[in-house]
């Protein structure tokens, strides 16, 4: 295994550049060491990323909050900028892992692992984030519910990185959110389903909403079906059975050894539930 | 009495502590087990990897074993290593060694075993089911049952499951051997839990080979739990084979994932309970189980483990008739073994579920129904040894008190109909026999010394290993409060079979209890006869250091007949009483443990801090095992690695609320085990409280308990 530290991040892209199939990119390394220990992934040539100060920082710039991809758990939640904009997403983030992991851990790590279970996605999938890519080819800008293609694949091409993850200024502004994570136990544990939601609620109607959930697709996804019948039915006529129906579009939860899939379904349909109804009693 | 320090902490603290992996001898070679991919089935063939300089590998099979491929247990029918059949998936077939670690690893890994696979029972609920999986001895305890009970008695039968436990220790399993060949010389060194029982381990494997073997403690062993009572053995055995074979020292230290599928567990366990109750009076009047666990595939010490369940599963109450019968079944697993509590945790927390379910029926409070049936002194156990005090109630009632119980309950009451989320609070009693069962203690005939060194330091030499419980720390307390001399003039010395008497392996609860005891008075006998020992030393000169050694006095009056189960099987019971607060999630059907009480009764406290470490320490693995804790799925397997086994975290533990009654006591009784035996049947039965759902099945995964929801058609909402 051959591993470079590049200088900058100039030189990274032109290592990246070089397209050497068998490449991993290095951060925080809380993913990469477990696979490579457990024999998932077998790289032949490791690139040191987490010194990299254009990777780092958070920032207002312009419409957006730009998150550095080397931005970790621990950072999201002690920061102050981010307290002020997006309060709620920093508590979403605050129960991750355990503290040293949190204090490992990037942000774009946890999305370019693209795991079913990427605890930060759900939350930043409602939030409307956008990646900032970058290769030798120039920097673009996708959004993230475009990012992931299928199970741990993902919008990237080989000589890309994400550099930054861009949070709209104003995601939380007005609106209602929502977070929920289930898993084995109370911390350091892998979810068995989690839920997030931003919503806006006028004259007894959701005039805004946005759900995304983990662990109960390939990977996580908005609930486009449960969006789509929420925002055109009155609070009032949403029900167990409605919701029921466009879940099922939604996800395709699986029995695995974590859990079942019919404890994904129901809990999940449980906590839309919870999720609308304390929307409407604090509207 | 003040706070002491624990003699270890400094040192462990800092780092300084050198556990077996931290130790590694010039020329020493690392080892690695190449075990069955299958469960069960004859082993056609082992190839060899291509790729590697088979030269450098020291490779040993069970041909190669001068002595007996048998490893000495209760029943030795475990093979150090597999001969021609696989008998469960991770069986040692070989052992390698290489003086580079990870190529040892990568060697054992691509060794190709092949295996004609036959089919294997691995679900403990399937063999448990299989009366024909039954093996080794049956036990019966049957007293009072020859009248038929009455009709108009509440008759009650329900079966309770629970499933495997692993140990996780922190310090997976490791053992160093090196190998004086002039000598004949075998001295192992490492994370164990009983240096006796590794040295006879590492004696039967070599046979003549060996003219003599002597086994220490590592200096760190990083915890326990009964998982490094057995399995060193194997371990021990293993690597003085390899360094025999080689001529340098061997060290075998086993990845957590390796650990995981190789080693024994806590017995899964299936027990069914018929009761009769007495309606106009609330008392029991018999009880007929049927406790049954999961042995894996070899017995080993499981026909102890078994022996401790019958004699527990009765509970702390008083019953005219019970018959227990108890029995082993075989499946296709790694041999389970010990595991703090030692198939008391299963039988306790069958019965305390069933008093609880036995309460419903009759509309009782389930305090009340305890505080009807639980035992006194004029009382008996199903075995006619005679009850000796009110302890258990004492416990009962002051717990009672410590958690307002009458007042909290109907406050929960309350705040549950105004809530979606529901709390409930439930109880359990326990106890726990010390030492040995039946006559075990005597036949250990333990034996313990005191040195008097020059420097005016007293040395406790006993084969009782410090893993993390603090034994370094209360065996140096006991001895010091009998000789009179201030904990900073006594040491233990780590055990070393070279240098210490046997005063028998670091389990059942008899640290203390037995060895703790003996010292403590071996003190006070060498006080008596030396009278002021500063004076004494002072004038001794050239006849320090003196050893002093006692041998463990049987008490005459206590025996118990191994063949009918009758008699004193224990000669001290500690005791206990919990109550567990719980909040079900109306919406994930999680159970969150908001608080736990205890109150508990294990005689004089040597060190108090130590003792409340044990008795959280001992809770937490129960609120695991009764949350979260599983290994095998049903059609998905069995867990590979810790990463989705749910261990309790420092948050998942709740706060704890612990007090100790009758420390006035002068002996002090067995306190490791107990904490883990009682907890999970009161989460169990707050869990009832909460939802009106009775789960019979540990865990209480949300999971199970959403799918009774859902079946039972109550929603918590
Ligand atoms: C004990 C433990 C607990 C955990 N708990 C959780 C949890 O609660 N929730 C959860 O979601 N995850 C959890 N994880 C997983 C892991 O911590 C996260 O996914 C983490 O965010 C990964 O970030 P990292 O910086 O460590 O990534 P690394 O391990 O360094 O890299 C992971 C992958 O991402 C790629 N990568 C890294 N940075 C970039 C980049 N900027 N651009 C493109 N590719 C990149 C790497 O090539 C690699 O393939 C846990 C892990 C451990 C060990």
């Amino acid at each position: 295994m051959n591993t470079l530290i590049p200088d900058s991040l100039g030189q990274l892209l032109e290592l990246l550049a070089e397209n050497i199939p068998g490449t991993e990119l290095l951060a925080g390394g809380t993913d990469f060491n477990v696979q490579c220990r457990k024999g998932v992934l077998n790289p032949n040539r490791v690139l040191c990323i987490g010194h990299l100060d254009e990777l780092k920082g958070i920032r207002l710039d312009g419409e957006h909050l730009r998150l550095g991809a080397l931005t970790t758990f621990a950072e999201v939640v002690a920061n102050e900028l981010l307290q002020g904009h997006v309060p709620d997403f920093c508590r979403a983030l605050a129960h991750f892992a355990s503290p040293p992991v949190r204090n490992l851990a990037t942000l774009g790590g946890n999305i370019a692992n693209a795991s079913p279970t990427a605890d930060s996605v759900p939350p930043l999938l409602v939030r409307l984030a956008s990646l900032e890519l970058r290769s030798v080819r120039g920097v673009r800008q996708l959004p993230l519910n475009e990012f992931f293609t299928g199970y741990k694949r993902t919008a990237m091409a080989q000589d890309e990185l994400i550099t930054a993850v861009l949070l709209p200024v104003n995601a939380e502004d007005g609106l209602h959110s929502y977070w929920r994570k289930v898993g084995t136990r109370r911390a350091l544990t892998i979810a068995k389903l989690s839920l997030a939601g931003m919503g806006r609620i006028e004259n007894g109607q959701l005039s805004e909403c946005r759900l995304a959930a983990g662990a109960l697709n390939e990977y996580p996804r908005r609930l486009t079906a449960v969006e789509q019948h929420a925002l055109t039915t009155p609070l009032a006529a949403i029900t167990r059975e409605s919701l029921n129906e466009a879940l099922r579009r939604d996800i395709t939860p699986i029995d695995d050894l974590r859990s079942d899939a019919d404890y994904r379904f129901e809990t999940c349909l449980n906590l839309l539930q919870t999720c609308l109804r304390d929307w409407s009693d604090h509207a | 009495m003040p706070e002491l320090h624990r003699v270890d902490a400094r040192d462990k603290l800092l780092g300084r502590t050198r556990y077996i992996d931290d130790v590694n001898p010039p020329g020493v070679l690392h080892a690695a087990f190449v075990v069955s991919p299958a469960h069960r089935g004859r082993i056609r063939r082992v190839v060899l990897p291509p790729g590697f300089d088979q030269a450098a590998f020291t490779i040993v099979g069970s041909g190669d074993i001068p002595g007996v491929n048998l490893v000495p247990e209760p029943v030795s029918d475990e093979p150090f290593l597999a001969v021609d059949e696989a008998l469960w998936r991770g069986q040692p077939i070989l052992a390698v060694a290489h003086p580079d670690r990870d190529t040892a690893r990568a060697f054992a890994r691509a060794v190709q075993v092949v295996v004609d696979e036959e089919e294997a029972v691995t679900d403990p609920a399937i063999a448990l089911d299989d009366e024909s999986r039954v093996f080794g001895r049956e036990l019966l305890i049957d007293h009072g049952t020859h009248e038929p009970p009455e009709e108009r008695w509440l008759h009650l039968s329900r079966t309770y499951t629970t499933p495997h436990q692993e140990q996780a220790y922190l310090e997976p399993q490791g053992m160093l051997a090196e190998w004086d060949v002039d000598a004949r010389h075998m001295r192992v060194t490492g994370s164990m839990q009983c240096p006796f029982f590794v040295k006879e381990a590492v004696e039967v494997i070599l046979g003549d080979e060996v003219a003599e073997v002597s086994v220490c403690q590592a200096e760190g062993v990083g915890g326990a739990f009964g998982g490094k009572e057995d399995f060193p053995n194997v371990m021990a055995g293993t690597v003085a084979l390899l360094a025999w074979r080689s001529g340098q020292p061997v060290k075998l230290v086993l990845e957590r994932d390796d650990d995981l599928l190789i080693t024994p567990k806590r017995h899964p366990s299936r027990i069914t309970i018929e009761s009769w109750t007495d309606r106009t009076s609330g008392r029991l009047r018999r009880l007929d189980i049927d406790y049954r666990l999961d042995a894996g595939a070899c017995q080993t010490l499981s026909p102890v483990v078994l022996a401790r369940g019958v004699l527990h599963v009765a509970g702390g109450y008083s019953c005219p008739a019970v018959r227990v019968r108890g029995r082993l079944f075989h499946s296709d697993t790694p041999p389970n073994g010990a595991f703090r509590g030692f198939g008391a945790p299963q039988g306790l927390f069958a019965l305390e579920a069933h008093i609880d379910d036995i309460a419903a029926e009759l509309s009782l409070d389930p305090a009340t129904f305890r505080q009807r049936n639980v035992m006194h002194a004029a009382d008996s156990f199903p075995t006619t040894q005679p009850v000796a005090e009110d302890n258990l109630a004492d416990c009962l009632n002051e717990l009672l008190s410590q958690c307002s119980y009458d007042s909290l309950r109907a406050d929960i009451d309350t705040w549950n109909m105004a809530h979606r989320h529901k709390l409930g609070i439930g109880l359990s009693l326990g106890f726990h026999g010390g030492g040995y069962t039946g006559g075990g203690e005597t036949r250990l005939a333990s034996r313990v010394c005191i040195t008097l060194h020059p420097d005016g330091a007293a040395e406790v030499l006993a084969a009782n290993v410090e893993m993390g419980q603090g034994a370094s720390t209360t065996l140096a307390v006991c001895a010091a409060q009998g000789l009179g001399l201030p904990l900073s003039r006594v040491r233990t010395a780590v055990p070393d079979t070279a240098r210490v008497p046997n005063s028998g392996p670091t389990v059942a609860s008899r640290t203390i209890y037995i060895v703790g005891n003996m010292l403590r008075r071996l003190g006070a006998n060498i006080r008596e006869e030396l009278g002021d020992i500063d004076e004494w030393c002072e004038k001794a000169g050239d006849e320090l250091p003196r050893t002093f050694e006692a041998t463990y006095q049987p008490d005459p009056a206590a025996t118990f007949d191994e063949d009918t189960y009758r008699g004193a099987a224990y000669r001290h019971y500690s005791w206990a009483a919990c109550a567990a607060m719980v909040q079900v999630d109306a919406d994930t059907s999680e159970v969150r443990i908001e608080k736990m009480w205890s109150v508990v009764d294990a005689g004089a406290l040597v060190h108090p801090g130590i003792a409340m470490g044990q008795v959280y320490g001992g809770m937490t693995q129960a609120c695991g095992w009764s949350l979260g804790e599983w290994w095998h799925k049903p059609g998905h397997g069995r867990l590979g690695s810790l990463t989705d086994y749910a261990l309790p975290t420092a948050v998942d533990a709740p706060p704890f609320d612990v007090r100790f009654l009758h420390t006035d006591s002068d002996i002090s009784k067995g306190l490791g085990e107990l904490p883990m035996d009682y907890p999970a049947p009161a989460v169990r039965n707050a869990v009832l409280h909460a939802t009106g759902i009775a789960i019979d099945d540990l865990p209480l995964l949300p999971e199970r308990l959403a799918a009774r929801l859902r079946k039972d058609n109550t929603s918590v909402c």
